[in-house]
């Protein structure tokens, strides 16, 4: 199964909970947090859009 | 669906009217529902309008590349101007975190993401707050010009503290931001407008060099300070710190200026919203949101496209320059309901409009204007309560199809 991983790079710009509100949340720190695992062939595909979005590059899906 | 040639020439002549300047809406509206990819000749590029496809383009930068618009630009000057912009093309050729593809634009992005944190930008709310009481304090009590005496230089002020720009050069930056703003987006160049930002240019990268060799012995709070760093540490180049580094002076003044006047401008035209706001301040936030939806201060974002594709029903080549419009992306009725009406009550889910972009070029600053924002409101309200513009103002918008930003903002007491 696909896992999550949000690396130290997050910078907070929001655009993983723009696209997949489902998955991430921003923190007290407005940093970003897995709040799901992509479970479903939807829920994968949000993940890859939102690792494509991050201006940080700081979404890593491992399989 | 593409439009008809009488379709064509009707739309081609809505977008140099001038009556575009003051509204594009409508046209991007005609645009959207006839033809949301759409080649304008006299333009020379594609635009794009519907908020689907503006996502499309922005969330894949393989396709849709950032590096080459500005070298596009300069080879395009007659050589009689391009003479005269060496200084500009060589700031140009040099990578910068805005026109960077990855890896590069990560490599570079990461360098100074960092600094704007939302949780490192938060503090600065006190020290904004101060700078914009004093500009209100020393601002006409009467009869206040909100963008020359408070919106313009409050932005400046707020970057050059978080940049470290000392104090006797932040005079330089609206001339810098001005001299940039019409070298891409004047229709017709002419050699003044090279000639002054080649100056503009050389003399900036003497100073930030300058600055940056300072930081290195004498390190500060201050982003001027991890640029050395970073160029140290070798993780990006020296030219790649000077030049981002004037990016983010430029796009951090001019834009939240427009932004705030923007802002000031809708709020009050609306007096039982600026009434609202007044009464309830927790919905300034909200607020800022809506006036970036509804008046994007970059209306359009550029792109190239790297191969012949397909983008809704058209084929766009290679090579092919691509302007999302971000403005039009934000009206577009799919996403937001009543798309043309101004309302701080509606509600919005995380990044929803494009107003500082979409994907890994979105707007570096964001953090930071959003708080500018806000903190101008705030402080407006306590100092003015309920502002109102005289009668019969009529917003003078800049002429320049980039920008939108009001050119000036009158406002008085209510009951004066």
């Amino acid at each position: 199964m696909t896992r999550i991983v949000v690396t130290d790079d997050c910078a907070g710009t929001g655009q993983c909970v723009a696209v997949a509100p489902d998955l991430f949340e921003l923190d007290a720190d407005g940093l970003s947090t897995v709040i799901a695992e992509p479970d479903t062939a939807e829920r994968l595909e949000a993940a890859e859009k939102a690792a494509g979005l991050c201006p940080m590059a700081a979404i890593r899906l491992e399989r | 669906m593409s439009p008809d040639r009488t379709s064509i020439d009707e739309i081609e002549e809505r977008l140099a009217h001038p009556s575009f300047q003051i509204d594009p809406h409508p046209t991007y509206h005609k645009l959207r529902r006839q033809a949301p990819v759409y080649w304008s000749e006299q333009r020379g590029h594609w635009l794009v309008t519907s908020m689907d496809l503006v996502d499309h383009v922005l969330g894949n930068p393989a396709d849709f590349s950032s590096v080459g618009f500005e070298r596009r630009r300069i080879d395009g000057l007659p050589d009689e101007v391009a003479a005269h912009a060496g200084p500009v093309a060589d700031h140009f050729a040099i990578l910068q975190v805005v026109s960077s593809d990855p890896p590069d634009h990560t490599r570079i992005r990461r360098a100074f993401g960092s600094q704007f944190l939302p949780r490192n930008v938060a503090p600065l709310a006190g020290q904004i707050r101060a700078a914009a009481e004093r500009m209100l304090d020393a601002a006409d009590p009467d009869r206040p010009d909100i963008v020359a005496e408070f919106a313009e230089p409050l932005p400046v002020e707020v970057i050059s503290e978080i940049i470290g720009v000392p104090e006797d050069a932040r005079a330089r930056i609206p001339v810098v931001t001005l001299d940039q703003r019409e070298f891409f987006g004047s229709p017709a160049l002419k050699v003044e407008h090279a000639r002054r930002f080649s100056a503009t240019l050389e003399e900036w990268h003497g100073l930030l060099a300058s600055w940056m060799e300072d930081r290195s012995r004498r390190p500060a709070d201050d982003v001027l300070t991890r640029a050395a760093e970073m160029v140290d540490a070798g993780r990006i180049s020296h030219g790649e710190a000077v030049t981002t580094l004037l990016h983010l002076v430029v796009a951090g003044n001019g834009t939240t200026t427009a932004l705030i006047g923007s802002a000031v401008y809708h709020i009050l035209r609306h007096p039982d919203q600026a009434r609202l706001l007044v009464d309830e301040p927790d919905r300034i936030a909200n607020a800022v949101e809506e006036v970036l939806r509804f008046e994007a201060p970059l209306p359009t974002d550029r792109r190239i496209a790297t191969r012949t594709l397909t983008l809704g029903d058209q084929t766009i080549a290679e090579g092919d320059l691509v302007m999302s419009v971000l403005a039009a992306a934000n009206r577009d009725p799919a996403h937001f309901p009543e798309p043309d009406t101004f309302d701080v009550t509606r509600s919005f889910r995380e990044s929803q409009h494009f107003a500082f972009g979409r994907g890994i070029h979105l707007c570096l600053g964001a953090p930071v204007a959003r708080l500018e924002a806000r903190v101008a409101l705030h402080t407006l309200f306590d100092r003015f309560g309920l502002a109102r513009i005289p009668d019969g103002f009529e917003p003078d918008w800049h002429a320049i199809t980039t920008h939108r930003g009001l050119k000036t903002l009158p406002i008085e007491r209510e009951g004066s």
